[in-house]
């Protein structure tokens, strides 16, 4: 059965169907209600623009590597465990 | 095993893609394992800090995360990608270290989350647009360290979903998957981190979260 779609959403409905509408997953039928509520509602503009901005944000964050000397000390652990160990 | 001096890129691993490595791991090539943990390890270390939020716990997961891989290899099948196995590796020993710590440093999240009036419009109004402050900031590493600890603040399985989403490009089933989770469940769990995240933000530029 096909989903009902409302003609309109209120500011909290439009902030619950973000996750879809920026990875672009959302229907096609609400992506355009969701749309004619963001032509007429600044604040959600807003919300949009924020949440969007957040996700660009978090993914640009760029985190150290493993040392070498710190990658030769494990790995030199991982040998002495693994002779306790053999694989299945 | 191999020596350390031997693993250079002249390896005769060194072109092997993850999937052939393992597959060499399974049929018991001892030096195999070395290349890919040399492949692998940063890929671990990176997932363990976002989760844990420190170097020296991620540091003891990325070796629990590699005996079970050598442990483990018969299981990988091969039907998802060693990535993902290896991410679902790391995912679950990071949620078990996380799950284990005292609950000191939970926040109430639901400060940061936006807040409706009964008619369903925000509840502070207007709603700012400070996207392009935090554009231009993108760079400055006191902001980075404020998304950081912004994502250490995050619920333990949030967080999870978060970084599988967002760091690790994992697909919403797979996640599912790796945790143990529905996809309407991760839908929920990731639209909340992220909004947890919004609304730190807001607040660290001095905005309402709502």
């Amino acid at each position: 059965m096909a989903k009902s779609v409302p003609s309109r959403v209120t500011c909290a409905q439009a902030t619950a169907l973000l996750l879809d509408y920026v990875t672009g997953t959302l229907d096609p039928a609400t992506t355009l209600v969701l749309e004619r509520h963001l032509e007429r509602c600044d604040d959600c503009v807003a919300f949009v623009q924020t949440y969007k901005a957040t996700l660009r944000a978090t993914r640009t964050l760029r985190y150290d590597d493993m040392p070498e000397e710190l990658q030769h000390r494990l790995l030199d652990t991982l040998h002495a465990k693994m002779r306790g160990v053999l694989p299945q | 095993m191999m020596a350390h001096e031997e693993l250079t890129q002249s390896s005769p691993h060194a072109e092997a893609t993850e999937q052939e490595l393992v597959q060499r791991v399974q049929a018991g090539d001892a030096t195999a394992f070395d290349t890919l943990f040399r492949q692998c390890c940063n890929k671990v270390f990176h997932q363990a800090t976002r989760l844990l939020g420190n170097a020296a716990e991620a540091e003891e997961v990325v070796q629990e995360v590699f005996l079970a891989v050598y442990e483990k290899a018969h299981t990988f099948r091969g039907e998802a990608a060693f990535t993902t196995w290896l991410f679902r590796l790391t995912a679950n020993a990071a949620l078990s270290r996380l799950r284990r710590r005292k609950r000191s440093k939970e926040v109430a999240m639901e400060e940061y989350l936006p807040q409706f009036r009964p008619d369903g419009h925000h509840l502070v109004r207007p709603v700012v647009d400070w996207s392009a402050n935090l554009e231009e900031r993108l760079a400055d590493a006191q902001l980075q360290q404020l998304l950081r600890q912004a994502i250490e603040l995050l619920q333990p399985l949030d967080k999870a979903v978060l970084v599988l989403s967002d760091f690790e490009d994992l697909s919403n089933k797979e996640i599912g998957e790796a945790l143990g989770l529905t996809v309407p469940a991760v839908k929920a769990r990731l639209h909340r981190a992220r909004l947890c995240l919004r609304g730190q933000l807001a607040v660290a530029f001095g905005y309402s979260p709502t």
